[in-house]
């Protein structure tokens, strides 16, 4: 047995051109869910989530990088690489100069969040997919590393999730500026 | 009433269903899937202090409860292929296997093989599942991404048999067999095996387990 190993194992392509019933991920996250809530409290749950996010970030991006820089872009170019459903739509709250500065994105078809009603979280100061928000400022601020984009930082926060009561998902992303 | 065997017309049935099922279901990419159940993981290991085996054994029971809940959501459809024969559930289990993963889930996992009591050394049937290549630890570094050696009961690509392992389980109770099924990861990858390998034991559920 080898204890330590820096090759990865396996074909990750063949992995990443497989798919998956998404349902297992829907019928998973309650229990998940619980035992972080459980075990953390509300506060410090959401910021797992979003930890969890990051690290998911971290290992699509060994496969496959945004093509598009624009967050409402990328953020559809994930959902149809990565998931079925719906396309997310993106209102500009604030702009700076003509570039958007805050995009409030908009999803009614969350990959994550219950489909029905009366399976949401109980306690409703976590929002139930925030580990999106968590993924998608991480793959922003990979495009902003790598120098791709005019935004030079990106943050990223659910502000609404269906799976903790409301009516639809919604993430608000802010873009930094140069030195703004 | 239960029957003792799947008829030609019932196989045809599950052998149907499976696809139109995969066609109408929302899927996912799997590499995004396995990532998630990565993600997770770490955040459990960092929740118990470095304890890689009690996340990755916690997390496998969170995983096997979602897949309960997917089958007592499915039980009304797929109890079409309930039987009493052990041998049927190779069948039913590349039916699961296929709605899961779709019609390449036999690239992750082999077809699952019944072996009858008098066949094995332990004299328990048993149903042997190989994993050429596993989803799950594709892409870890072993001892780095993972520390291996701290696993405890479960493995970390064993989220899959263990999930159905409990499907088989749910059969069991359903049609009225008296085991109690128990799984164990024999082989696997990311401990240096050139596949993975896991056997379901069929306990009779009134006898001790042998040690």
């Amino acid at each position: 047995m080898f204890l330590q190993n820096s090759t990865r194992i396996g074909n990750i392509q063949d992995v990443y051109k497989a798919q998956g019933l998404l349902m297992v991920v829907k019928y998973s996250l309650p229990d998940v869910m619980g035992f972080i809530l459980k075990k953390r409290g509300p506060e410090q749950a959401e910021k797992d989530l979003r930890d969890i996010g990051k690290t998911i970030a971290e290992r699509i991006l060994m496969v496959w990088k945004p093509k598009s820089t624009n967050p409402v872009e990328v953020l559809n170019e994930i959902k149809k690489k990565f998931f079925s459903g719906k396309k997310v739509r993106g209102e500009v709250l604030e702009r700076f100069g003509k570039a958007p500065s805050k995009i409030l994105i908009h999803e009614k078809d969350c990959p994550v969040c219950p489909e029905e009603k009366g399976e949401e979280l109980e306690v409703s100061q976590v929002h139930y997919c925030s580990a999106i928000s968590g993924f998608t400022e991480a793959l922003l601020n990979y495009l902003v590393s790598t120098k791709q984009t005019l935004y030079t930082k990106a943050s990223c926060k659910t502000v609404a999730s269906v799976g903790s009561g409301d009516k639809d998902c919604q993430m608000l992303i802010e873009l930094k500026y140069g030195g703004e | 009433m239960v029957q003792k065997k799947l008829n030609f017309f019932q196989k045809l049935l599950g052998k149907l269903g499976k696809h139109y099922y995969w066609s109408k279901s929302r899927k996912m990419n799997l590499w995004m899937l396995s990532s998630m159940a990565y993600g997770v993981t770490k955040k459990y290991e960092e929740i118990y202090e470095g304890d890689t085996g009690l996340a990755v054994d916690t997390f496998t029971n969170h995983f096997v409860n979602g897949a309960r809940a997917i089958m007592f959501e499915m039980q009304d459809r797929i109890k079409l292929l309930y039987s009493k024969s052990l041998k049927d559930l190779e069948f039913l289990a590349q039916t699961a296997l296929f709605v899961i993963l779709g019609p390449d889930w036999n690239k992750f996992l082999s077809e699952p093989t019944f072996i009858p009591a008098e066949k094995t050394a332990e004299g328990i049937p048993q149903f042997r599942i190989t994993i050429p290549a596993c989803a799950l630890c594709t892409g870890l570094r072993p001892g780095i991404d993972l520390d291996i050696t701290k696993l405890r009961k479960h493995t970390y690509g064993e989220l899959l048999a263990a999930a159905l392992a409990s499907l088989l389980q749910s059969v069991q109770d359903y049609v009225g067999n008296e085991y109690s099924l128990e799984i164990k990861e024999t082989k696997c990858i990311l401990l240096g095996d050139p596949q993975g390998e896991a056997i379901i034991y069929f306990y009779p559920k009134d006898k001790n387990k042998p040690k």
